[in-house]
């Protein structure tokens, strides 16, 4: 079998994989042939999807689609379970710096009906219990709470408010009004300092006053409390630090990923993996040692191929910087199919990609680090960091993609685009891609593919 | 100077105190309330803010921080250095951090209203300020359940607009059913809405809009005796907010349940614009915490009452009567 | 050298021939899409040769483009519909800044650099209420021909007011409109109001004057003013409008290397 890098179809990767296991494939106890989850999990959509061809992939997709097994095993192992909903990235940090304690995130149950092809009927659920199509597709976690049958039910459910998508707020309000307990947590909408206020920096070359990190510090210390009480053990500094440097040691890895993968001249991994991992930022994919262990081979095979010169998309792929996750994880095949590539990304989660500061007491790097989420603050910050990460990406073309019933994506494509204009020049188009994008296919297909017409015509002159 | 705010829950004497002038946006006269295109999943009242930033750059606006639409919206009219809108965060929670958070913005809201040519109040002239709005609140309250619906949405447009109170004409309970309407902003332009609802046999008894009786916060009357009243106006202030954007969002069902039940409401008018999930969440929550019937009516593209509206509440109206 | 450019829209095919010697387009045409979209598109290229007394053989690339650009089993290659309207318009007009091109079923708006090429663009296929299909839904109902709803049109006073952003609920409006004797004129000049407010809603910030419409709806009376009211800009109309995008495709046979 060729051995060069390319994407292969599930049933391709039947044979893959026992070419691996002739070849003495090593895997993790989580780990096994890709079509399993579609017989087990009825993750009907791995059939329409084109996955990397390297082991390093195969321990990746395994990884992201056996957690659910993983939570459930960890429970019954006596591990408690913390949902973690909507800081992406900040309070899992918190969580998992306490011994036998895992945090995950019930909005990532997003994916469960995309993957499933609406088999499990969630989304029609949530319609039922009263969250119809007009919100995105995170209401597939309301009847995944009810029901039961996809993630364990935490032991302690932790949500930020205030500055914070509509849309996802006012579902987990519907949750707690199901009886799921939440402790809200309240992230103010950050903002540059004024004359006169003491400016605190925060990763992302972003500032914040300091009032408003001392409130998110306050904040988190109620959190970590809560946390404390869970595990029985107190979620000193000590520990804090301790969960931030390990934290860092996976951001650190998938900086290096992103790097190596984004800069290369012919991409060595494919835009869905790459989407996928760095999915893992926000809470480890609930497991922070293995995470390490996934990014790490990730890393490597990206390396390797880098060093001989070989990658899944050649170099004459039109450069594209996406913007926003894609419910239907189809769209990132269809990028490289029509012709692009990946080379720069902001789905939603870049402050789960800087460093948390070290040097800092704790609980304040934390509320730093939760400040400086994209979301939470003025979009043109969030612009300009898409142009700064366009430019030492060389992206040619940037696609903001809209979640469908995201209250943020009514006017955030539009600012971003302006400023891009403004700053960089790239044409930048936005594309709405729902979850089950089957029929729209022509549709999205037509419009990137005039997005890389445009890119390349600006390339001759 | 005009200070335009959009949320009812940064109190107006506040600003009256720094010698500017209060003006709810959405009772101004030059509010742009037509028909606007609007992009997919843009909130129409959000959309009507934005215009008239872009309309009146000279505008001093204050915008709230409660929903997407309004946050966004601010980034969109400040996207070409509009100087004169401030982004008031108003938080979602109820934890202390949150009520600090309100308390230091009415304190930042102070300093920029003193840089748009106002002056600080001198706690004499902050307690007078609080002392008239409580005064016009309270009356305007205790006129509620008496008033036409009409009428009184008209009294509370003028309070938010000008400050002061005009008593709407008493009017006798009559057979019609009782209904409240509860929801984001109920704006002049859609008031045709509780005309429709009482030619179909209805009566609108509690406007628990957010621009409706939701937004006179209980009259917060200074301690005469002494203390500050910027404590006395924060602390009042926040623990008056009783609307959907908080988390957990109980005090608004604490402040609805027991009106529901004082003015024998036998049905609820969920009214919210398009694009504002905060809102339109709730539907379930109300049906199951009243135990009342919910009819769901989104504002649409533009003023005025549309045919789909009107045959909507004549039907909610034949199942209630 | 002869090239032609095939724009398989979803209403209606439309081939150009384009002489890059003369620079000249030497003949076009125009037939209804159908179910066969292949063999219609054929046969509307095969009778554009043959009015043009050419050979198939004679022709040195077929460039197909549009909706059903995939379906041209025939051409060549295919370009999408943004690149080849900028190219088209651009030909027949180079100060072009901005096109809006209103299509049977979609609307585009692209913004252009000087010289032609594309910088940006927005797209709404997804919504008929921003397409010629509301004015062909108007004109189906009322059992009128496309040009004579057109004509009536110029004659509102005061364009009724379409609430609807739907379609279909827009239909149930307007029978609401006439039935309360509303003037037909005022309606359809409603309707234009409306398709025009959409595409205004499409296109945001991102209107740069010179505007030209294009497309299919550009050839109805009213349309191009409806968009200069909600623009508030110039709008003007390019000559031949249904035949842009063909245009573009024929040039777009002769562009290996970019703009000129």
């Amino acid at each position: 079998m060729n051995n060069r890098p390319r994407k292969l179809t599930l049933s391709e990767w039947d044979s893959r994989y026992s070419q691996l296991q002739r070849e003495g494939l090593s895997e993790p106890s989580y780990g096994g042939p890709l079509r399993r989850h579609l017989i087990e999990q009825k993750d009907f959509r791995l059939e329409q999807l084109r996955f990397d061809n390297s082991p390093a992939a195969l321990r990746l997709w395994n990884f992201l689609l056996t957690e659910n097994d993983r939570l459930r095993q960890a429970r019954a192992n006596g591990d408690k379970i913390v949902g973690t909903m909507k800081d992406l990235g900040t309070v899992p940090v918190m969580a998992y710096s306490l011994p036998r304690v895992r945090a995950f995130y019930p909005d990532g149950a997003w994916w469960t009906p995309c993957l499933m092809e609406c088999s499990d009927k969630l989304l029609q659920q949530a319609e039922a219990m009263g969250i119809d199509a007009s919100f995105c597709p995170v209401r597939a976690m309301l009847p995944a709470f009810q029901n039961g049958e996809h993630f364990p039910r935490p032991d302690l459910l932790v949500c930020s408010a205030g500055a914070v998508c509509d849309d996802f707020s006012a579902i987990a309000q519907r949750l707690e009004r199901l009886g799921h307990s939440i402790l809200w947590w309240e992230m103010p909408r950050r903002r540059p300092p004024a004359a006169g206020e003491i400016s605190c920096p925060l990763p992302g070359h972003l500032a914040a006053p300091r009032i408003q990190v001392d409130a998110v510090q306050a904040e988190l210390r109620r959190v970590s409390r809560a946390l404390g009480e869970l595990a029985g053990k107190s979620l000193d500094d000590a520990r804090l630090s301790e969960g931030i440097r390990a934290a860092n040691q996976v951001r650190r890895l998938l900086d290096a990923l992103r790097k190596t993968v984004y800069c290369a001249r012919a991409a060595p991994l494919p835009a869905l993996e790459m989407l996928v991992a760095e999915m893992l930022a926000i809470h480890f994919c609930s497991d922070r040692q293995e995470s390490l262990a996934v990014l790490d081979g990730l890393l490597a095979e990206a390396q390797a191929r880098v060093r001989r010169d070989e990658g899944v998309v050649g170099p004459e792929a039109v450069r594209v910087f996406w913007v926003n996750p894609v419910a239907d994880l189809r769209a990132m095949n269809l990028l490289e199919d029509l012709g692009g590539r990946l080379c720069g990304s902001d789905f939603m989660i870049t402050h789960a990609l800087d460093l948390i500061p070290e040097e800092t007491p704790p609980l304040q790097a934390l509320a730093c680090a939760a400040l400086s989420d994209p979301m939470v603050g003025p979009t043109i910050e969030r612009a300009a960091r898409i142009a700064r990460e366009c430019q030492a990406g060389r992206a040619e073309a940037v696609v903001i993609s809209r979640i469908p019933g995201a209250s943020h994506c009514a006017r955030e494509g539009e600012i971003i685009r302006s400023c891009l204009r403004q700053q960089i020049g790239l044409p930048a188009i936005e594309l709405e891609i729902p979850p089950l994008s089957d029929a729209m296919l022509p549709a999205i297909g037509s419009r990137l593919q005039a997005l890389i017409e445009t890119a390349k015509s600006r390339r001759t002159t | 100077m005009r200070v335009f705010l959009t949320t009812p829950w940064i109190p107006a004497e506040w600003i009256r105190a720094h010698q500017l002038d209060p003006c709810a946006l959405w009772c101004a006269e030059t509010f742009p309330c037509h028909p606007s295109p609007l992009g997919a999943g843009v909130c129409l009242f959000a959309e009507w803010v934005v215009r008239f930033a872009e309309a009146q750059p000279d505008a001093a606006l204050i915008f709230a921080s409660a929903c997407d639409q309004l946050r966004r919206g601010f980034d969109t009219a400040t996207l070409h250095g509009r100087h004169r809108a401030f982004l008031f965060n108003l938080p979602a929670t109820q934890t202390p951090a949150a009520k600090q958070i309100y308390r230091s913005e009415l304190e930042r809201l102070g300093r920029c209203l003193c840089e748009l040519g106002g002056r600080a109040p001198t706690p004499e002239s902050l307690r007078c300020e609080m002392l008239k709005a409580a005064k016009a609140r309270r009356r305007l309250l205790d006129a509620a359940p008496s008033s036409p619906a009409r009428a009184y949405a008209g009294a509370l447009a003028q309070f938010h607009r000008d400050g002061v109170f005009s008593a709407p004409p008493a009017v006798a309970p009559g057979n019609q059913v009782p209904l409240a309407i509860v929801g984001g902003p109920f704006c002049a332009p859609h008031w045709p809405l509780l005309d429709v609802i009482e030619n179909a046999g209805g009566r609108v008894v509690l406007n628990a809009t957010e621009t409706g009786e939701r937004s006179l916060f209980s009259a917060n009357e200074p301690d005469s005796a002494g203390g500050n009243p910027f404590d006395a106006l924060a602390d009042a202030s926040f623990n008056a907010i009783a609307d959907a954007f908080q988390r957990p969002n109980t005090p608004l069902y604490s402040w609805l349940k027991p009106r529901l039940l004082a003015r024998n409401v036998r049905g609820l008018v969920l009214w919210h614009f398009t694009g504002c999930d905060l809102w339109r969440a709730e539907a379930p929550t109300l049906r199951e915490l009243t135990g009342l019937p919910v009819l769901l009516l989104e504002a649409g593209e533009g003023p005025g009452v549309s045919q789909r509206q009107v045959n909507r509440v004549e039907a909610f109206l034949e199942t209630l009567k | 050298m002869i090239c032609a450019g095939i724009d398989a829209g979803s209403r209606a095919i439309k081939s150009v021939l384009f002489d890059t010697d003369s620079s000249q387009i030497l003949a076009s045409a125009l037939a209804d899409q159908g179910v066969e979209q292949e063999r219609l598109a054929r046969e509307l290229f095969e009778e554009l040769l043959s009015g043009a007394r050419l050979h198939r053989a004679q022709i040195s690339s077929v460039v197909a483009t549009g909706y059903g650009r995939n379906t041209v089993g025939f051409a060549d290659t295919t370009v999408t519909e943004i690149t080849c309207q900028a190219r088209g318009v651009h030909r027949l007009a180079p100060d072009a800044r901005t096109i809006i091109e209103i299509g049977g079923q979609d609307s585009k708006v692209i913004s252009l650099e000087e010289g032609g090429r594309v910088r940006d663009f927005a797209m709404n296929d997804r919504c008929a209420a921003g397409s010629g299909r509301f004015l062909e839904a108007l004109a189906s109902r009322l059992n009128m021909s496309w040009e004579d709803l057109a004509e009536l049109g110029r004659h509102s006073k005061k364009p009724a007011m379409i609430s609807n952003t739907c379609v279909v609920f827009a239909e149930t409006e307007i029978i609401g409109l006439l039935a309360q004797g509303a003037p037909l004129a005022d309606v359809v000049a409603g309707v234009q109001n409306a398709i025009a407010t959409r595409v205004s809603a499409l296109a945001g910030r991102f209107v740069s004057p010179p505007v030209y419409f294009t497309g299919g709806v550009a050839l109805q009376p009213g349309m191009a003013s409806a968009l200069e009211e909600v623009l508030s800009c110039p709008v003007r109309v390019v000559s031949r409008p249904q035949f842009t995008g063909a245009l573009g495709a024929a040039l777009s046979a002769t562009q290996s290397d970019g703009w000129h």
